[in-house]
């Protein structure tokens, strides 16, 4: 069963999907669903003996683009509608054991260019209000499959944190004539004590409002909406700052850090956003090397975050961490 | 805090995709990427030239 049903006490969709109780859920590594299909191996979700980067659609998807009639009959309070939509799974290597962050730059600029085919291939779809891109990497997110892979849900509507950020963007710019997120960008340059990492398209900073301790924004320099407004350099230096962003997660504690990383694009819906402004933004649960940051009373029940550190300091400590990014064919990066 | 990579030598790869259904009905896509002889990248800019429409399987397009 699955649906979209009304709450109108916050006005907004929750979607509900009872089989994906039934998912595949950290299976031994002989097992993957996202590996190759070796010669006389287990068969997995990919039939081929090996992949670049491939995209398919999630055996257990949350929306689909033929969803089934809702289970329950909806009323004036309480709407209802089918789970109308996409969720697909993108593996981003056959490696069972690497992670997004040790794969070479040069495989994230390939991810990034798949995310951006996507991107255009799923908005055009009449369903796809808006396109999301998000990664749940380690098992402090819950994550089921430990192979590299990210998804991709194709909403029915625009998702309520990302209107919320519509919302503020226009006000802002009716109010100031500017763009809320390029006024952020140059707030941050300015003072500098939160930046983490930067090239000729990209700034990585840890914002003066984080909500995580090592939460992190990548805001485009130039004033665009979308991986579909990028030149093909503004697309490397994407993968390039990703790079230096994750490997400097990874350092801070000597092992593999766990993050929710999400791409925050205009909508797909037809509308002008010209105000908004693409970024990508990373939320770690870690606080310190073993303990998390918990989601609790005043963060779940009252979306008031509390954060125990500064952002200041946060953005030293992976600042101190930004490697050099070396494309193959090049000697040691700038 | 450099790195930037705006090198205009650099090679670009082109990117192919190739659609399947599963046998459940499913569709999966193959991403490859295959270096070019092009010497400039920066002369394909343009978002909607980068990415060379689906092939489909028929074409016998190598695997990945």
């Amino acid at each position: 069963m699955s649906e979209l049903r009304w709450n109108p006490l916050l006005g907004e969709w929750v979607a509900t999907a009872t089989h994906r109780q039934d998912r595949t859920f950290l299976p031994p590594a002989d097992f993957c669903p996202l590996c190759p299909t070796r010669a006389g191996g287990f068969p997995t979700e990919v039939p081929e003996e090996t992949y670049d980067i491939v995209v398919f659609e999630n055996r257990f998807p949350t929306l689909r683009p033929d969803p089934p009639v809702p289970a329950v009959e909806g009323s004036e309070l309480y709407a209802v509608r089918p789970g109308a939509g996409q969720c697909e799974v993108v593996v981003y290597t056959p490696h069972h054991d690497a992670t997004l962050a040790a794969e070479p730059v040069e495989q994230i600029h390939k991810l990034v260019r798949v995310w951006t085919d996507r991107f255009r291939e799923l908005g055009a779809e009449k369903y796809a209000d808006y396109v999301f891109i998000f990664e749940n990497k380690g098992i402090a997110i819950g994550v089921t499959l430990h192979h590299p892979h990210g998804q991709i849900y194709a909403y029915p509507f625009i998702p309520p944190r990302v209107a919320r950020e519509l919302e503020q963007s226009l006000a802002h710019r009716d109010e100031t004539g500017r763009c809320l997120v390029c006024d952020i960008m140059n707030e941050e340059r300015r003072d500098g004590r939160r930046i983490v990492a930067g090239n000729d398209s990209f700034v990585a900073v840890v914002p003066f409002f984080a909500r995580w301790p090592y939460e992190v924004h990548i805001y485009s320099t130039r004033h665009l909406q979308a991986l579909t407004d990028m030149s093909d350099a503004e697309q490397r230096d994407l993968a390039s700052i990703l790079k230096m962003v994750l490997v400097a997660f990874d350092k801070l504690f000597d092992l593999s850090f766990p993050y929710m990383m999400v791409l925050h694009q205009r909508p797909t819906d037809g509308g002008a956003y010209d105000y908004y402004h693409f970024h990508v933004e990373f939320y770690p649960p870690l606080r310190t090397a073993s303990k998390l940051k918990y989601l609790a009373g005043s963060e779940t029940g009252a979306g008031a975050f509390i954060n125990d550190t500064l952002a200041e300091e946060k953005a030293v400590e992976l600042r101190q961490r930004i490697p050099h990014v070396v494309w193959s064919g090049e000697g040691e990066a700038a | 805090m450099g790195n930037a990579q705006t090198d205009e030598t650099r090679r670009a790869c082109e990117m192919r995709k190739r659609r399947t259904t599963l046998e459940d009905g499913r569709y999966l896509i193959y991403y490859t990427f295959v270096e070019e002889a092009s010497e400039a990248p920066h002369a394909r800019d343009d978002a909607s030239s980068r990415e060379p429409e689906a092939r489909p399987e028929a074409e016998g397009e190598p695997s990945v």
